[in-house]
C-alpha cells in the first residue's frame, strides 16, 4: 500500500489522549495503544497512489482535516435522540454517543439472556484480559491502517458478550449518534463482540451523524463467532447526511458457525466500509448483502475481503447499489481460498443502476484461488434502468415516476430476502421505498 | 372512436409507416395482417406511445383527442391496452402488486375512488376466472419463468382488469397452442361489448376463427393495401401474400 505519513494533528491528538488517559495507561491494554501507534506511524496512512484507497480518497481527506478542538456541547442528548425516529423494533436498546455507551438512556439487559454488554471506557479494567485475548486472534488479519488508529486510540466501544448456547430471542439494537463536536480530526469508537460457542443472536446497529464531515469517524467491530453460533449482524448507515467515516469490521468465524452481516448505505459524504471474515475452520457459512442507495454529492465504498482457510465452507456476497446524481459508489470484493480449503463453494455478485450521466461506480472482483477443488463464481453488472419495462408499466396506466420507483424498489428490496427478522425488514423496506419514491 | 390518417413513422431515421389510414367504431373489431417488416407492430407501438418511434406525418384522433399529444400512461388510463408481443419480465413486480397501483392511478384519472383491497382481490379473482389463470402466478415476479402460454394468458388477464375502450392485441396468438389459444380467444371475447374496440394484430388466420373481425387489413411496406371482411384472411391463408404483392 503506498502511503504517506501521519498528518501532525493526528499525532497531536494522540498526545492529547495518552495524557487523559491517566491511570488506565497499565499494561496489557495499553500495550495494545502503543504497539498500534508505533506500527501506524512507521506505516502511515494510504495515500493517493494506494491501490486500495485510489477510489476512496481518504488519506488526503484526512490529512487536510483540521483540529479545532472546539470542544462544544454535544449535538445530542436525551431530546435530540428522543426526536431522531428510530425504528419500532422490539429488542435491547443500547446508545452510544460519539462512542461512549449512554447507560442511562440505554436499556437495562436482564442478567439471565446469557449477553453482557459493557462500556469499554469504564469497564477497561475487567476487560483489558479479554480485549487482549481478542486482539491475539486477530493478529495477521487485516492490520489496516485505520484499524491500527482505532487501536491506538482504544477507549470509546463496547464489548458485546454472548455466552455459550445463549439463545438470544430479540436482537441488540445499537445506536451510535455521533457528532463533530469535539473539533478533532479523529473519533475513534471500538467494538468488540464475541458470539460463544452454539450461541446465537441479532445485533442491529443504527448510525446517525450529525455534523459537516470535518472529523473521520473511524469505527471498528472485532467479531469472534465460535464454533456452531449463529451471528446476524446490520449496520444501518441511514440518517448519516455529511458522514466522513471508515468502518473496518473484521469477523473470524469457527467450525461450523454462520455469520450474516448486511449493510444499508444511503447518505454520506464519504463512507469506507472495510469488511474482512476470516473463515478458520470447515462447516462455516458467511453471507455478506449490502445495498447502497446514493445521491447527490455522496460516496459509499464496500471492500469486502472473505478468507477461506480451511475446506467445506461457504461464503455468499451480493452487493446491489442504485446510484443517482453525482454521486460515487465503489465495490471491491476480495475472495481468497487457500490451499487447504477444498471444496470450497464461494459466490459472489455486484449489481448496480446508474440513474445518472455523472453517476459513477467502480466495481472490481478478486480472486484469489489455490485450492484445485472448489466452485467460485464472481459477477458484476452495471446499467441503466430497464426502459423496457418502464414502458411496458406505462401502458398500465402507471406514471413514469411511479413505474421507475417500482422498477428501483423490486430491485433494491431482493436484497433483503435473507434478512429473518420481520421488524427490521419492514423498516428496511420503509426506507427504501422511500429514498427510491419520493414523493 | 380511432381515426388515423395518413400516418407516417419511422425509427432512426428509418421510415416504416408510410401513410395509415384506419377507423375503428365502438363495437368493432379490426384484424391486421400482413408479412413480417410491414409495420403492424409499428403501428402497435405508435398507438400506445413507445417514444423510439417519430410520427413524422399524419394525425390519431381518439375519442376526439389528439392521441399524440398524449402520455403513454395518460393513453392507458383513457382506455388504449396494449397486450404485447413479447410480455417484459421484471424480476421483483409481481402482477398483483403492479395491478393494483396501476388500476387505482386510472381510477383516479377517471375520477373514480381507489379500491381497497377486498374488492381488489375479488375483482381479481373474478378476471382470473375468465383466462383461466393459476392464482400462484399473480404473486410471481412478472412473466419472470412463465411459459409463452402464461404470458400470453396474463396479458388478456390485465386486458380483463383494466377494462380498456380500445385493446391491441400484438400477436398474442403467436406462439400458443390450440388449447391455449383457445382460452385466450374465450377471454377476449368475454371482454367484448358495444362500447369497446379490439385490434388483432395477427400472421395466422387461425386465432380469427376465435376472434372473429369485422374487417381485415393487409399491411405491406407501412400501408394498407387492401381491405375486406372476414373472408380475406381465408384468401390470404389459401394464397398467402404474393398474391396481393401481384394484385397492388
Amino acid at each position: 500500500m503506498q502511503t504517506i505519513p501521519l498528518p501532525q494533528n493526528i499525532k497531536d491528538e494522540f498526545q492529547t489522549f495518552e495524557a487523559l488517559l491517566n491511570g488506565s495507561k497499565e499494561p496489557p491494554l495499553h500495550a495494545i495503544r502503543t504497539q498500534a501507534w508505533g506500527q501506524l506511524q512507521e506505516l502511515g496512512i494510504p495515500g493517493p497512489k494506494s491501490e486500495d484507497y485510489r477510489n476512496t480518497p481518504i488519506g488526503k481527506k484526512l490529512s487536510n482535516t483540521v483540529s479545532t478542538n472546539t470542544k462544544t456541547e454535544s449535538y445530542w442528548n436525551e431530546k435530540t435522540i428522543k426526536n431522531s425516529k428510530g425504528p419500532n423494533i422490539k429488542g435491547y436498546k443500547i446508545i452510544l454517543i460519539n462512542g461512549r455507551f449512554d447507560p442511562d438512556l440505554s436499556d437495562a439487559i436482564p442478567g439471565d439472556i446469557g449477553v453482557e454488554i459493557t462500556p469499554l471506557n469504564t469497564a477497561l479494567g475487567s476487560n483489558q484480559e479479554w480485549v487482549e485475548d481478542f486482539n491475539k486472534r486477530f493478529k495477521g488479519h487485516g492490520n489496516e491502517p485505520f484499524v491500527l488508529l482505532n487501536n491506538a486510540f482504544l477507549k470509546n466501544g463496547y464489548c458485546l458478550k454472548i455466552k455459550e448456547g445463549a439463545q438470544i430471542k430479540d436482537p441488540f439494537l445499537i445506536y451510535h449518534f455521533t457528532d463533530e463536536g469535539g473539533g478533532s480530526a479523529v473519533e475513534n469508537c471500538k467494538n468488540f463482540i464475541h458470539a460463544g460457542a452454539s450461541s446465537k443472536c441479532a445485533v442491529f446497529t443504527f448510525h446517525y451523524h450529525h455534523g459537516a464531515g470535518n472529523t473521520l469517524i473511524n469505527y471498528g467491530e472485532d467479531i469472534i463467532v465460535e464454533a456452531n453460533a449463529h451471528l446476524d449482524f446490520l449496520k444501518i448507515q441511514d440518517q448519516t447526511e455529511e458522514l466522513f467515516s471508515v468502518d473496518n469490521t473484521r469477523v473470524l468465524q469457527e467450525k461450523d458457525s454462520r455469520f450474516t452481516i448486511f449493510t444499508l448505505s444511503s447518505h454520506g459524504s464519504m463512507i469506507r466500509n472495510n469488511l474482512h471474515i476470516g473463515l478458520n475452520d470447515s462447516g462455516i457459512e458467511s453471507n455478506m448483502y449490502g445495498l447502497y442507495l446514493l445521491d447527490g454529492q455522496a460516496h459509499v465504498d464496500h471492500h469486502t475481503i472473505v478468507d477461506h482457510r480451511m475446506p467445506h465452507s461457504v461464503s455468499n456476497e451480493l452487493y446491489k447499489g442504485v446510484i443517482d446524481d453525482a454521486a460515487h459508489g465503489v465495490f471491491n470484493g476480495k475472495i481468497f481460498v487457500r490451499k487447504d480449503a477444498q471444496k470450497t463453494n464461494a459466490f459472489q455478485s455486484n449489481k448496480n443502476i446508474l440513474l445518472s450521466d455523472d453517476a459513477v461506480i467502480n466495481t472490481k472482483p478478486q480472486l484469489e484461488i489455490w485450492a484445485d477443488d472448489v466452485k467460485c463464481s464472481h459477477g458484476c453488472t452495471t446499467g441503466q434502468l430497464d426502459e423496457e419495462a418502464q414502458f411496458y408499466l406505462q401502458t398500465r396506466g402507471l406514471s413514469k415516476k411511479s413505474a421507475r420507483a417500482m422498477l428501483l424498489f423490486a430491485f433494491a428490496v431482493d436484497v433483503l430476502e435473507h434478512i429473518s427478522n420481520t421488524e427490521v425488514k419492514s423498516y428496511l423496506t420503509e426506507i427504501i421505498q422511500k429514498r427510491l419514491n419520493p414523493s | 372512436m380511432l381515426t388515423i390518417k395518413n400516418l407516417h413513422a419511422s425509427v432512426e431515421n428509418l421510415n416504416i409507416l408510410n401513410g395509415i389510414d384506419l377507423e375503428v367504431k365502438p363495437g368493432e373489431v379490426h384484424a391486421l395482417m400482413g408479412p413480417n417488416g410491414s409495420g403492424k407492430s409499428t403501428l402497435a407501438s405508435v398507438l400506445a406511445g413507445r417514444e423510439d418511434f417519430e410520427v413524422t406525418k399524419g394525425s390519431i384522433t381518439y375519442k376526439g383527442m389528439d392521441l399524440l399529444e398524449l402520455s403513454t400512461e395518460v393513453r392507458a388510463r383513457e382506455g388504449i391496452f396494449l397486450a404485447f408481443q413479447y410480455p417484459v419480465e421484471i424480476p421483483g413486480v409481481s402482477t398483483t402488486n403492479f395491478l393494483k397501483t396501476a388500476l387505482n392511478q386510472v381510477r383516479q384519472h377517471r375520477g373514480q375512488d381507489p379500491l381497497d383491497a377486498v374488492s381488489f382481490l375479488t375483482l381479481i379473482k373474478e378476471k382470473m376466472k375468465l383466462v383461466d389463470i393459476n392464482q400462484a402466478l399473480m404473486s410471481r415476479s412478472l412473466n419472470e419463468g412463465f411459459s409463452g402460454g402464461e404470458k400470453k394468458r396474463n396479458e388478456i388477464f390485465q386486458m380483463a382488469v383494466m377494462e380498456p375502450k380500445l385493446a391491441i392485441l400484438d400477436e398474442t396468438d403467436s406462439g400458443l397452442d390450440i388449447d391455449a389459444l383457445k382460452v385466450v380467444s374465450r377471454g377476449v371475447n368475454a371482454l367484448k361489448t358495444k362500447d369497446n374496440a379490439i385490434i388483432v394484430i395477427t400472421h395466422y388466420q387461425r386465432l380469427l376463427d376465435y376472434i372473429v373481425p369485422d374487417f381485415v387489413h393487409v399491411l405491406s411496406k407501412g400501408k394498407i393495401v387492401k381491405t375486406g371482411d372476414k373472408s380475406l384472411a381465408l384468401e390470404l391463408e389459401e394464397k398467402g401474400y404474393d398474391w396481393l404483392k401481384a394484385e397492388v
